[in-house]
């Protein structure tokens, strides 16, 4: 295993920006939701990657994959949260495309 | 020294008086509405008051005697302290103090006072604030009888704003009218710069001497005397700021211009107010604080100077007065002018002397016009009068001697007291010389301006309008106490004769002998201060007596002469010299003066502050806020269009912007 840690962050660099895009142009909710997903993979690649920085032989980092760790529980809770509320929205509005959503327009 | 508790009856009936009139105006008032014929309770208030007083006097009378009955060097009684204030080393105790002073001006302020009352039953028969009027004049006298008792300067001041108050009340008494109310709110404005300089008078007090005790401050002064000569300075200011005081409630130079307006309220208030009692207060003051005032000639010099300059003010301003009241008025502010005349020349005992002979003629006076204008269907002005001796000849012969008193002819009341005035002023010599002309010429002016007043209003031709006005003369229960006045202002001078005077009939001066005991500190003082003082020789004290005789005969036959055909010098001078008359008529012009000096930069002042500081700058400033977030809003909530997709693009935006920003820092 030689793979560099810099590969790493770039991978996870164009995860995020992969979200990111999605978050911005998409607009159905549920790829979303999956964008959000895809942002917080990103962000659990750039924890595994710190720690393989900061590890010398011998005593292993654990503080980013114990991160990455609450990160996924989130990401399951979030996913279960917006889940739902897509399902309620689409009970509302029969669509879930996230233009339909602007009655707190200023 | 005795402790009778019964010295707290004399200010608390009245001040129990004063709480059952008010009392009985509220359920008449209450009564009336349901019933106009039951103003019988209001009626009854005029009993209570009469009663009040009366008892008052009663005890006063008795204080009066037990002093008496003690030898001269004890003459003290103390009411039993109350400690009420006790803060760090200052001690205030609430107590009373009965000594000759205090005993012969709570006999002025009952005496007259319940004359004045009695009077007044007659006076205000069927004004509909009728028991108002006696809940007014009883906490008057409360205040008035708390201010002469105190044992210390805390208690005075509680009564000296008391009188204030009262007086305020009593000038605006019937507001209804508009003019009243204003001239109440003048007095009272215009005590108030006098009670601050007060205020801080005490102030320095406390600060010197750490106490507010009267006879404690006294006796400290003597002390600092007798020791090394510091403080004098501090002592100085002090008496300084006190007599600022006095200026305001007794209407000196330059605070006089209230009390001519004060006329405003019913005439018994203008007797007792503001000619027997409360405008005498600033003399009180600074007879019970001799040593204090003895202590700084300069202030001394001030005093007189004040004094003398109000006497002239006043008399000339009386000179072309056409409302009876007005020439009463400054004729007030004139006598207390000498009254401080005679205090900055250190004779204490004089003004004090003056002072209740002046309450039993002024008093006497004010009544008198009180009742011709009750006669003449509240006509005020002299032009419009003229004849009514032969109406009102009960009136007529008291006015008689309260003017005869006042114009100080030979042997009456005022004439013994202004010239003791006038004969220390002369002896004290020097600058005091020069002050005693001005005090002459004032006399003169007196007697010409009291004796014009008796020929325009009691006789020559009737000048008033037949058909509308029938003059009667008033109910005895206001003539008899213009009668005892009457008696008081004619006989008061066997007081305190002149030396060679008394010295004929074998009468010591009664007044100096009672006062000695307090005025002594002072005198001694005044002999530390600038040496023994200069007695009056006997050949100078008859020229004086003499002098002071002749021009009051000589210049109260040319004012009764020159108004006896009518008003037209009047007319004559207001034509011939224009400018002089209404110099004189409007009191050389001072209150005009205060008008544009004073009253208009403050008005302009309030303008400006009102419009640029207020409006402008700080109204602009909050609502400069306002516009400004509101400004803001309306520019960003355009970034809240609803749109899900825009939110996270401001938000990631955001987050690199901060990131950078972290990155950077």
């Amino acid at each position: 295993m030689n793979l560099p840690s810099e590969h790493l962050l770039y991978l996870a660099a164009g995860l995020f920006a992969l979200g990111v895009l999605g978050f911005v142009v998409r607009r159905n909710v549920i790829v979303v939701l999956m964008s959000i997903e895809l942002m917080l993979n990103a962000a659990n690649l750039t924890f595994l990657a710190g720690s393989r920085l900061h590890s010398t032989p011998g005593s292993p980092d654990v503080t980013g994959p114990v991160f990455a760790v609450f990160v996924i529980v989130i990401a399951a809770v979030e996913a279960a949260v917006g889940l739902a509320l897509i399902i309620a929205l689409y009970r509302l509005k029969h669509t879930v495309a996230s233009d339909s959503l602007s009655e707190m327009k200023g | 020294m005795e402790h009778p508790f019964w010295l707290w009856w004399i200010p608390l009936l009245p001040l129990l008086g004063s709480l059952l009139c008010g009392i009985l105006h509220y359920l008449s008032l209450r009564a009336r509405r349901s019933d106009p014929a039951a103003a019988g309770l209001a009626q009854l208030a005029g009993l209570v008051g009469v009663a009040a007083v009366g008892l008052s006097l009663c005890l006063v009378l008795r204080a009066f005697l037990v002093l008496r009955g003690l030898p001269a060097e004890e003459r003290l009684l103390e009411s039993p302290a109350w400690d009420w204030i006790r803060v760090g080393g200052l001690e205030v105790a609430l107590s009373l103090l009965m000594d000759p002073l205090a005993s012969t001006m709570t006999l002025v302020v009952c005496g007259v006072g319940f004359l004045i009352h009695v009077y007044s039953t007659g006076y205000m028969k069927g004004d509909p604030g009728y028991a108002k009027f006696f809940a007014f004049l009883n906490l008057f006298v409360f205040a008035m009888l708390m201010l002469v008792l105190s044992s210390n300067l805390l208690g005075l001041f509680i009564g000296w704003e008391g009188v204030g108050l009262c007086s305020y009340l009593l000038i605006g008494f019937w507001y209804q009218k508009g003019w009243p109310a204003e001239a109440g709110q003048k007095a009272f404005v215009m005590n108030r710069i006098g009670d601050a300089c007060f205020l801080v008078g005490s102030f320095l007090l406390v600060r010197l001497f750490g106490t507010l005790d009267l006879s404690d401050i006294g006796a400290m002064v003597q002390g600092l005397f007798a020791g090394p000569r510091d403080h004098r300075l501090e002592l100085a200011l002090a008496a300084l700021l006190l007599f600022g005081g006095c200026c305001g409630k007794s209407a000196q130079i330059p605070l006089f211009t209230w009390l001519p307006d004060a006329m405003a309220g019913p005439t018994p208030v203008s007797a007792l107010i503001h000619a027997a009692t409360m405008v005498t207060a600033g003399v009180y003051l600074v007879v019970r604080l001799n040593p204090l005032f003895a202590a700084s000639p300069s202030v001394l010099a001030l005093i007189s100077t004040a004094g003398a300059l109000t006497a002239l003010i006043g008399a000339s301003t009386a000179l072309v007065q056409r409302d009876i009241k007005k020439v009463l008025a400054y004729s007030t502010v004139s006598q207390l002018g000498y009254m401080f005349l005679g205090l900055g020349a250190g004779a204490f005992g004089a003004a004090i002397f003056h002072l209740v002979t002046h309450a039993f003629f002024k008093g006497l006076l004010f009544l008198a016009a009180g009742s011709v204008i009750h006669g003449m269907h509240d006509e005020q002005d002299m032009h419009r009068m003229g004849g009514l001796r032969q109406h009102m000849p009960r009136t007529y012969v008291t006015f008689l001697a309260g003017a005869a008193a006042l114009s100080g002819l030979p042997l009456m009341s005022g004439y013994f007291s202004k010239d003791e005035i006038l004969a220390h002023t002369f002896a004290s010599g020097g600058y005091y010389q020069l002050l005693w002309v001005v005090g002459i010429g004032a006399a003169a002016m007196t007697a010409f301006y009291t004796w014009r007043m008796v020929a325009l209003t009691f006789l020559g031709p009737e000048r008033f309008d037949h058909h509308h006005v029938h003059p009667h003369e008033s109910p005895a229960n206001m003539t008899v106490p213009l009668v005892i006045l009457a008696l008081l202002s004619v006989g008061g001078g066997l007081l305190g004769l002149a030396p060679v005077v008394g010295e004929l009939i074998h009468l010591p001066h009664l007044m100096a002998a009672w006062l000695a005991p307090v005025v002594e500190p002072g005198e001694r003082v005044l002999a530390l201060a600038h040496g023994p003082q200069a007695q009056v020789g006997h050949g100078l004290e008859w020229v004086l007596l003499g002098l002071g005789a002749v021009i009051a005969l000589f210049f109260a036959q040319r004012g009764l002469r020159a108004y006896l055909r009518g008003t037209q010098p009047d007319q004559r001078l207001a034509q011939a010299r224009p400018a002089l008359f209404g110099f004189l008529s409007e009191a050389w012009r001072i209150d005009s003066g205060y008008q544009s000096g004073v009253v208009l930069p403050t008005r302009l002042l309030a303008f400006v502050t009102a419009v640029v500081v207020d409006q402008f700058a700080i109204d602009g400033l909050v609502n400069g806020c306002a516009s400004l977030a509101r400004a803001v809003g309306q520019r960003t909530r355009r970034m809240a269009d609803g749109d899900l997709r825009n939110y996270a693009l401001w938000i990631g935006a955001g987050a690199v912007l901060l990131s950078f920003l972290w990155m950077w820092r």
